[in-house]
């Protein structure tokens, strides 16, 4: 099922999302996905609320600012009370599910207001880069898979080589050389900021490259294999042009491996929208994890961090059943 | 999946009459040499040289790395400072080059780090099956939900920040995917005619384990683990990066890319050169461990 796994390493994760139990209709097997996904979706959940309790130090402190003077043990009590930290721990858990499955994730320590008050105007930022990343990043894979793969032997090692290369760059770095050439040197964006779509290029741009060399990777490995199948023989003897059958015979079966590895890539594009946050000096949610991070906010980077896998494993969830509906082969393969 | 070298090549003998190919009737180590093709040439030597830095960076560096001169700040990269000077006047290529150790190092740590805990549950689950396989692969299953950076960042939140710190973060943050990969890799193994002929042969399951399976599941970590240094230092120059892993005067090249940051607009030297370094570090990792993989699965 996996095997791509082993022949591009933990450096480009390129595996197939594993895929539970799925015998029986259609139907039946979205269900039994959808139940699979919320109990993943609760264990983050769990596991993220107790792991973080483990971050050192006293809440209160935090609550209470750096410049608080020793506060009396009355004032330490009612901050207890009021952020609910004077209960079990079992409690504070229930609370917060509780409160979850109402849109409430708690209260700032740092700003004494609803999280989502903060982090609200953060997501939408963070969604736009991660999805023109992704469309970038496609465009960029898509050219290349249909440019290079099956073409003369220089056009094809060119293609490798900028894949490979474009794999490894790391998003921040790819991040300073885009503003150096194009903000910087040509000024045709901005440097920084959240102004609009001109500022939005750039970011995303940095995001998308290391993703296509992925997908391009992926995507021509079964565009090769799908090049010599019968069926592109049969196209070619009907006398459609190379193009043609490029785009409209062999893309079609080259183009799922891809989609599944974008699928896992959504959740790691917006945890890696952190760095390119940061570089750009952008609004968004990655910024707000590192600053909660670095404050001690609980809340806030629970809360982030409980998004970030929400986005990943309902994008997955709705990739694995699409792959169902678009390829039923992969059913019969799983049972 | 075949495990061994499988090279049909090496195995013909190399007398003088197979004239045809020069190659054959060179030495074994010049013909080993030739085989490999040049682009691995030049990434293996530029591997060589970040690791040569890494561990004696005195062979290249030109200036003192943390030698400030603030009469030279903002030198552009010339003959004096082949990569220019940063807001102190300090030498950009003798940081780079001090910084190849740390970066390196963190990034061997934390490899090591995830391979450990990330086979210890794959190989577990893979040979102890059934229920034990159920739990580990949901476990494993969950802590995928933290893709990326993100459960490296949950560490830091709670370890806090530091060089040991990301390390470590970086190694659990890839320890899920060792773990899926090894898991997979062991039941392959597993499943092999080999374990059967040791079964059949009447040898106990745990010799069968200790002397046929753990050693034909170890072998390819060898390649795991040079496609994942790579990747480690990039994760953790990003940690770095945001001031979560090693701190601003260290001669890191996260660090130096977080303080060539602010200056990109009058030296865009002080952030472009380590970024230039990292991305080499994991491009030559990659490549290098990548043609390993394909000569040990014998598709060339």
């Amino acid at each position: 099922m996996s095997t791509t796994s082993t022949s591009t390493g933990p450096a480009v994760h390129t595996e197939l999302p594993r895929t539970t139990a799925s015998r029986g209709s259609l139907p039946l097997v979205i269900a039994k996905r959808t139940l699979g996904s919320l109990f993943v979706l609760w264990a983050a959940v769990t596991v993220a609320f107790f792991v973080l309790r483990l971050v050192p130090g006293d809440p209160v402190k935090v609550i209470l600012g750096p410049n608080a003077s020793s506060p009396s043990p009355a004032t330490i009590a009612s901050i207890r009370e009021d952020f609910g930290l004077d209960q079990p721990l079992v409690l504070q858990y229930l609370d917060y599910l509780a409160g979850l499955l109402q849109g409430d994730f708690g209260t700032s320590y740092v700003y004494k207001v609803p999280v989502l008050e903060i982090l609200g105007p953060q997501i939408l930022p963070t969604l736009q880069l991660a999805a023109l990343a992704m469309v970038f990043a496609w465009a960029m894979a898509l050219a290349f898979t249909l440019l290079t793969v099956g073409r003369s032997r220089v056009l094809e090692s060119v293609g490798r080589g900028v894949e490979v290369l474009f794999a490894s760059v790391p998003q921040f770095w790819a991040g300073i050389v885009l503003l150096v050439i194009f903000a910087v040197v040509l000024g045709w964006f901005p440097v920084a900021g959240n102004g609009g779509f001109a500022a939005l290029v750039l970011p995303s741009l940095a995001l998308a490259i290391p993703l296509a060399g992925f997908i391009a990777q992926v995507t021509r490995t079964s565009f090769e294999e799908a090049l010599v199948q019968p069926f592109v023989l049969s196209a070619r003897a009907r006398g459609l042009s190379d193009w043609s059958v490029r785009i409209r015979h062999v893309l079609r079966h080259a183009l799922l491996p891809g989609l599944t590895l974008s699928a896992w890539a959504i959740g790691s594009l917006v945890s890696a929208a952190v760095v390119v946050e940061v570089i750009f000096a952008r609004q968004g949610l990655g910024r707000s994890l590192v600053d909660a991070i670095t404050s001690r906010d609980l809340p806030i980077t629970l809360a982030v961090v409980l998004m970030i896998a929400a986005v990943y494993i309902i994008v997955n969830l709705i990739v694995d059943v699409l792959y169902r509906v678009v390829d039923p082969r992969v059913q019969e393969e799983q049972a | 999946m075949s495990i061994a070298v499988q090279d049909p090549e090496v195995t013909q003998p190399s007398g003088p009459q197979q004239g045809r190919n020069r190659r054959l009737r060179s030495s074994e180590l010049t013909r080993f040499a030739l085989d490999i093709p040049l682009g691995i040439w030049t990434a293996g030597a530029v591997l060589v040289f970040l690791l040569l830095a890494a561990a004696a960076p005195q062979l290249f560096m030109t200036h003192d790395p943390y030698a400030i001169d603030p009469s030279a700040a903002f030198t552009a990269p010339g003959a004096e400072h082949l990569f220019g000077t940063d807001q102190n006047g300090r030498d950009v290529f003798s940081r780079v080059v001090a910084g190849a150790g740390q970066s390196l190092l963190i990034g061997f740590t934390a490899t090591a780090i995830g391979l450990t805990l990330g086979g210890l549950l794959g190989i577990t689950a893979g040979v102890m099956g059934r229920f034990v396989d159920t739990a580990i692969s949901r476990a494993v299953e969950i802590l995928f939900a933290f893709p990326g950076l993100l459960l490296a960042l949950i560490v830091i939140a709670i370890s806090g920040t530091g060089v040991v710190t990301s390390a470590v973060a970086v190694g659990i943050g890839t320890a899920p995917g060792y773990a899926r990969m090894l898991r997979t890799q062991t039941l392959q193994v597993v499943a092999a005619p080999y374990v059967e002929t040791a079964h059949a042969l009447g040898r106990s399951p745990a010799y069968t384990l200790w002397h046929t399976v753990i050693p034909n599941v170890v072998r390819p970590l060898l390649v795991l683990a040079t496609l994942g240094v790579g990747q480690a230092v990039v994760w953790a120059s990003s940690l770095s990066f945001l001031g979560l892993g090693a701190q601003p005067p260290a001669a890191e090249w996260g660090a130096m890319l977080a303080d060539g940051r602010s200056y990109i607009q009058i030296a865009w030297w002080i952030a472009v050169f380590p970024g230039i370094f990292i991305t080499l570090a994991a491009l030559t990792t990659t490549v290098v461990g990548r043609y390993a993989q394909r000569r040990l699965e014998g598709q060339e």
